[in-house]
């Protein structure tokens, strides 16, 4: 295992972000500048005098994390180092909503930084509320009566940008991740991972479910797998079997109260979203 | 050689920015200031400043990146005004709290709302105490000199500055002003040191994680104490710019003042406009001076304290708001006083908001009424708007 | 760096003479008192290393068997979910 990051750590038991961590450094090594915004993964970040991580890491505000990005990345140009690598450790809040004008223009002006990140579908360091990324049906402590809008799609806004390196991933498949990461650290310019990742206290489940509940993600097609280079998509993960998307719903305490309707446009859309990944798929 | 020019506020920021060989700059365009980034652009594409521009999408992107840079120990500019700047005011903090000795040009402009595009400092002094170094030039060469001055201190004591040119009436007004030399400026401000805080995988460290009350006050003192250090360490450093540039620069600038019956205080280009009345005064006898706060955060309370003490009576112009109670000028001065236990009558006048020409009629009229209020032993408690239409009152 | 600065850091030992905001002090949490239930590997552990890969805190190696680092496993159970073999098995900690 990697030592970059310490081994004890105060995340929850059975986080998902922390395997991603762990996985980033695993993959991208010592020469590598994190940066995490007020969120789960600022857990890592420390407190006080103390830090989990022994590479170089910056507390980055919620909204403007690709922004700090914008600028290591400039000045490592200006330096001529090009053997470090920048990456953003966000949730989906920092991501999808708050986050989402400096990301925007970060990726627009083609800085070269790789930005990660861990979707656990509402916002969990503050206790379980509702974000753009939380699906449709999910009980959150601000829907307490179930969100009854759809999940925002992030990887879809960026591919329209034109963005070099895009991919969707999922904690329950994590080589398939790193594979990712792996091609996106070599890319010139912006790299986005999208990363599905449970979490155990937010969606009300077992800590011992959140790989299970990783794969029936994407084994259900809820969650597709696949990454785009240069807008070429191919889906890395190709789903023959459906698996019922209620065993997926069942498992978490937060689709309690989801409705049959609202299951039903869940089970549609996402038969949908598999298709046109296919019909774009590059041969 | 120096060489005399032609100058406007905006060109004078970025030729200051251009001789301090600024490494990353980032910002976003906004009235008035667009020229000054504008112009910096020009010098990198140019080949004349070996820079990195990062044109993004917002001033609080902005800021962030030259945050980034900063971070990556690389010397580091900025600018924005009005409304730019509000929207930049958490990352103020943070690029301040990291002591990250970044300039930031501001072409001062009214806050909304109203909308206005136009000058007055309600923009810089909603900012006053982020813990930011805070410098308003009067002319286009202040403007420049201020700017180099500002790398100078701000990397010394690891705090970033403003330099605040009012909107407008300095950015946009071409004036004479002598443009340094490289080899000077070179020997006046040394190449950029990071520091002991950086970005490194050579070194790794986490910078800006959360701190507790266990050590949040002690963080803030020191940084106060690198704040307070200013007013020692500028004019150590004005003299050796005066030595190699010969121009003399101070926290704060006196214009007969030792003996005078009204002193009037002001901030930026009104200055210059509130020396030329005290001129025309004194030839007719009136014994008026002026004193130009150059420096406003840290406040040199020493030196205003000093360099007003001779005077009867001092009236403060704040060409901000002064909503509910005094100006922000005003508040300095009155408790630099009344810490220093002197008791002179102080008169706030607000003035100039939005643009209004801060002229010479308005800086006679501020004078004439302290005049006035000092033989009726008049107290005030509350502002007064000096060049308020008639009308509404 | 200034005088009175560093006379103040001197004081503050989590600054180490330095200016700004930062941390190099790596620690741990000992996260193995978190648990509720411990993780025994029993002789089906084929060493695939699937477990290991799926740790949240990587704390399983690969020797003869499967090995855990009970000093920080905090019990979450992914192991014994993602096991092929039913080679980990959750026990209930005592008391």
């Amino acid at each position: 295992m990697s030592d970059l990051i310490c081994k004890g750590t105060t995340t929850c038991e059975g986080c998902g972000m922390e395997l991603l961590a762990r996985s980033i450094v695993e993959v991208l090594g010592k020469n590598t500048i994190v940066l995490t915004p007020p969120s789960c993964s600022a857990i890592l970040t420390g407190f006080g005098d103390q830090t989990c991580w022994r590479i170089p890491a910056f507390q980055s505000n919620l909204e403007n994390i690709a922004a700090y990005c914008s600028g290591i990345s400039t000045a490592l140009e200006y330096q001529k180092r090009e053997d470090v690598y920048v990456v953003a450790l966000a949730g989906d809040g920092g991501t999808v909503d708050i986050g989402l004008q400096a990301l925007s223009g970060a990726v627009e002006r083609g800085h070269r930084f790789i930005y990660i990140c861990y979707d656990n579908e509402a916002y969990m360091n503050t206790g379980i509320q509702r974000s753009g990324s939380t699906p449709i049906g999910a009980w959150t402590t601000t829907t307490p009566g179930g969100k009854e809008e759809s999940k925002k799609n992030i990887v879809e806004m960026l591919m329209a940008q034109g963005i070099p390196y895009i991919a969707t991933a999922s904690v329950g498949y994590i080589d398939d991740f790193k594979r990712k990461l792996d091609k996106a650290k070599d890319v010139n310019g912006p790299t986005y991972i999208h990363v599905l990742s449970p979490c155990p206290p937010g969606w009300r489940y077992e800590a011992r479910e959140t790989i299970k509940l990783g794969r029936l993600a994407v084994d259900t097609k809820l969650y597709p797998l696949f990454e785009a280079i240069d807008g070429d998509i191919r889906i890395t993960k190709k789903v023959s079997k459906v698996k019922d998307i209620g065993e997926y719903l069942k498992l978490q305490g937060r689709f309690r109260n989801i409705t049959k309707e609202q299951i039903k446009s869940l089970e549609v859309d996402a038969a949908k979203y598999y298709d046109k990944l296919v019909e774009m798929e590059v041969e | 050689m120096d060489k005399k020019v032609a100058i406007d506020g905006n060109s004078a920021i970025a030729e200051g920015v251009r001789l301090a060989r600024a490494q990353v700059v980032a910002a976003y365009p906004i009235t008035p200031q667009t020229p000054m980034v504008e112009r910096v652009a020009d010098f990198i594409d140019e080949g004349r400043l070996d820079a990195k521009y990062i044109a993004v999408e917002s001033e609080h992107s902005a800021l962030s990146a030259v945050v980034g840079a900063a971070l990556m120990g690389t010397r580091t500019f900025t600018a924005t005004a009005g409304a730019g700047l509000a929207l930049m005011h958490e990352i103020v903090g943070v690029a301040a709290g990291n002591r990250l000795p970044i300039v930031m040009g501001i072409a001062n402009r009214a806050l909304p709302s109203p909308w206005s595009l136009q000058v007055d400092h309600s923009d810089t002094m909603a900012e006053k105490d982020m813990g930011w170094i805070q410098l308003y030039a009067s002319n286009c060469q202040e403007a420049l000199d201020y700017t180099l001055l500002a790398y100078r201190i701000g990397e010394e004591v690891r705090l970033p500055v403003m330099v605040c040119i009012d909107g407008f009436f300095l950015t946009h007004t071409t004036e004479v002003a002598e443009l340094p030399d490289q080899e000077k400026v070179d020997r006046f401000l040394p190449a950029y040191d990071r520091g002991d805080v950086y970005l490194d995988p050579d070194n790794p460290m986490t910078i800006n994680q959360l701190n507790s009350a266990e050590t949040f006050t002690e963080l803030r003192y020191a940084h106060n104490q690198a704040l307070n250090e200013v007013i020692n360490l500028f004019p150590k450093i004005a003299e050796e710019f005066k030595d190699i540039f010969g121009r003399q620069h101070s926290l704060c600038r006196d214009f007969e003042c030792e003996d005078a019956d009204v002193v009037v205080v002001t901030l930026g280009s009104s200055s210059g406009t509130a020396r030329k009345v005290v001129q025309r005064m004194r030839a007719n006898g009136m014994k008026a001076g002026a004193l130009q706060v150059s420096c406003f955060r840290p406040f040199p309370k020493e030196d205003v304290i000093g360099k007003l003490k001779g005077a009867k009576s001092v009236a403060v112009i704040d060409r901000s708001w002064a909503l509910g109670t005094d100006g922000p000028l005003s508040q300095e001065i009155k408790s630099a006083f009344h810490s220093a236990g002197i008791d002179i009558p102080i008169y706030n006048f607000v003035a100039g908001l939005g643009g209004r020409d801060l002229n010479e009629k308005t800086i006679e009229n501020v004078i004439h009424s302290t005049v006035e209020l000092v033989e009726k032993d008049e107290k005030r408690l509350y502002p007064i708007w000096i060049d308020v239409k008639k009308e509404v009152i | 760096m200034l005088n009175a600065q560093k006379q103040l850091m001197k004081g503050l030992l989590f600054m180490k003479d330095k200016v700004g905001i930062f941390a190099t002090d790596v620690s741990d949490t000992k996260t193995g008192t978190w648990r509720l239930a411990k993780p025994i590997v029993n002789e089906n552990c084929k060493v695939c290393g699937i477990c290991s890969k799926y740790c949240p805190g990587l704390l399983i190696e690969m020797e003869d068997i499967a090995a855990i680092d009970y000093e920080y496993c905090k019990g979450c159970g992914i192991c014994e979910v993602v096991c092929p073999f039913k080679a980990i098995l959750m026990v209930e900690e005592a008391e």
